[in-house]
């Protein structure tokens, strides 16, 4: 009997084990098609700033105010730990290297994949549900040209944006915690950080990171709406596997990126 | 005795399932030009798959469709394209998109398909709202619409391109009487208007039957009857017996295969019987078909 569970139990993981690679199979030939379908929006850049606006600019307000409080924060923790090594005059650069590198496109991803991911993939997941894919489809409109495309492009550019809209905040909100509230000295906080924070090795590896999460957390969010089951349960497990997945795949490149960056 | 017109859509052999249940068995139908062609069954046979069928949206396990003499699974994307403008296609549920006016779901085809001008869309946009009663809600958004006026609205969409065939999938369906008169009248003058070829998949057999001009009926898989209304009422068959006249016995089953009805109720069948659990004994899954 015992071995009767154990061949049912490896029968399991090798079906889920085929289905995961047919999974991967999949979300590979829909990214290839979504790329194939981006040359279309050249004369049609419209679509193309509608979507920026729909996943770019209805998120800022989130990434805005998470950005003020983080650095906030940050400047609070880096102030108290600092401070006891009289080396407080060096918060604009703790703050500021902290933002740029990591939590700027990190955090920016995690609520991009929670606010933007999700609404693509519900948007997708209930055009598929009530048939406007099938009914674009048989009106002779590719929907990876009309809808995938511009979606997945609007993400791709938007999350760098944002991600240093961010930072430029947070760093601003150090200043108001650290030179405002704790009296570090201002002109200390500016130019300590214009001293250390290397354009090539700090902004630039935060905007790769910020490109490469941008470019993974769409393509998620659009396959999940595209691939979902056409039913209410169908499309609400699609958004929740588009929000664990996208954070953890975040969060795992965040680590194998900083690795190839910052490891010697 | 006329001539019957030349098929604008040929299906030969048809097999198609799904999860491994089989849909259709060898289907053989012609879809002549100038007609309307009722395809009609029991709920699950399969109707609305044969209509995704005819517009390549599915693809058959063997037999072949053809349009306008062209096999629509063998061509590639940007034909099948080309082929699919000249097919219009009523859903069920409307398909309209919801982030469009009413007005703009009907030009939708037009700004993506053709270059003409605002002036000259909105002469057609109009005309084939006029047409399904409703150029004055050309402002309100598909939420507002209710099941009836969109699906009117998405009639207006699939003519908005003077295709050579429309499929109408359930046109009937939760349709108030002035509508689904209006509508079937609407279906038979435009195909003699314009020229079209329709195909109309419906449950509702009056109505349907009395604008087809040639009806298939479709049960388990395969054609169980053909022919003109007037043909059909004289036919003899059971299953065309029992579906135009709307009777719960025949060959047709109302109930979804199950195991015996007062065991399902009182008692378990002895040891190594075949209800030892939901849906046992129906050939489905567990928990497939079952009322919750």
């Amino acid at each position: 009997m015992s071995s009767q569970h154990l061949g049912d139990a490896l029968a399991r993981l090798g079906r889920s084990g085929i289905e995961g690679c047919e999974r991967l199979g999949r979300g590979g030939l829909f990214l290839l098609r979504t790329l194939a379908g981006l040359p279309a929006l050249l004369p049609r850049p419209g679509l193309l700033l509608q979507q920026i606006h729909a996943v770019g600019v209805l998120t800022l307000s989130i990434v805005a105010v998470a950005g003020l409080f983080v650095g906030m924060v940050l400047a609070l923790q880096g102030y108290y730990t600092l401070v006891d090594f009289g080396a407080e005059e060096s918060l604009g650069v703790v703050v500021s290297l902290t933002l740029v590198r990591e939590l700027g496109p990190v955090v920016t991803a995690l609520l991009f994949a929670g606010r933007a991911g999700s609404a693509l993939t519900a948007e997708i997941g209930l055009m598929k549900a009530t048939e406007q894919l099938a009914g674009l489809e048989m009106m002779a409109v590719d929907p990876y040209q009309r809808v995938f495309a511009p979606r997945f492009l609007a993400g791709f550019i938007a999350l760098p944006l944002l991600a240093a809209m961010f930072s430029a905040i947070g760093v601003y909100g150090g200043y108001l915690v650290g030179v405002s509230l704790l009296g570090v000295d201002d002109g200390a906080y500016w130019s300590q950080m214009q001293a250390s924070v290397d354009f090539a090795d700090d902004i630039m590896n935060g905007v790769v990171k910020s490109v490469v999460f941008g470019f993974v957390v769409s393509w998620i969010a659009i396959f999940e709406g595209c691939d979902c089951v056409p039913t209410s349960e169908g499309v609400a497990r699609a958004t929740t596997r588009t929000v664990v997945h996208a954070s953890l795949y975040v969060l795992g490149l965040d680590f194998v990126l900083t690795a190839l960056m910052f490891g010697n | 005795m006329n001539k019957p017109a030349p098929a604008l859509v040929e299906i030969r052999g048809l097999h198609f399932s799904r999860n491994g249940r089989p849909i259709f068995r060898g289907v053989d139908l012609d879809i002549r030009r100038g007609q309307v062609t009722a395809i009609m069954g029991p709920s699950g046979s399969g109707k609305t798959t044969l209509l995704k069928l005819i517009g390549a949206q599915l693809t058959p396990d063997a037999g072949t469709i053809s349009f306008d003499g062209e096999d629509v699974h063998r061509l590639r994307r940007r034909e099948l394209y080309r082929l699919r403008k000249r097919m219009g296609m009523l859903f069920q549920s409307g398909a309209l998109l919801t982030d469009l006016s009413v007005y703009d779901n009907v030009a939708f085809p037009l700004r993506e398909h053709t270059r003409l001008p605002d002036r000259l869309i909105r002469h057609l946009v109009l005309t084939r709202l006029h047409a399904v009663g409703l150029r004055g809600a050309r402002e309100l958004m598909p939420a507002e619409l209710s099941g009836g006026m969109a699906r009117r609205v998405a009639l207006a969409r699939a003519l908005v391109l003077d295709p050579m065939m429309i499929m109408y999938d359930e046109p009937f369906t939760g349709q108030d009487p002035i509508s689904m008169g209006v509508l079937v009248k609407l279906i038979h003058t435009i195909n003699d208007a314009l020229g079209l070829c329709s195909v109309v998949v419906s449950h509702d057999v009056r109505e349907t039957l009395s604008i087809a001009d040639y009806v298939y009926i479709i049960s388990d898989g395969e054609v169980v009857g053909q022919g003109t209304p007037d043909e059909l009422e004289d036919a003899g068959s059971p299953w065309v017996e029992q579906f135009v006249n709307a009777r719960a016995d025949g060959p047709v089953p109302f109930q979804y295969p199950a195991a015996d009805y007062a065991l399902d109720l009182f008692g378990q069948l002895p040891d190594g019987g075949p209800d030892t659990g939901p849906g046992a004994g129906s050939g489905r899954r567990p928990g497939e078909g079952v009322e919750r």
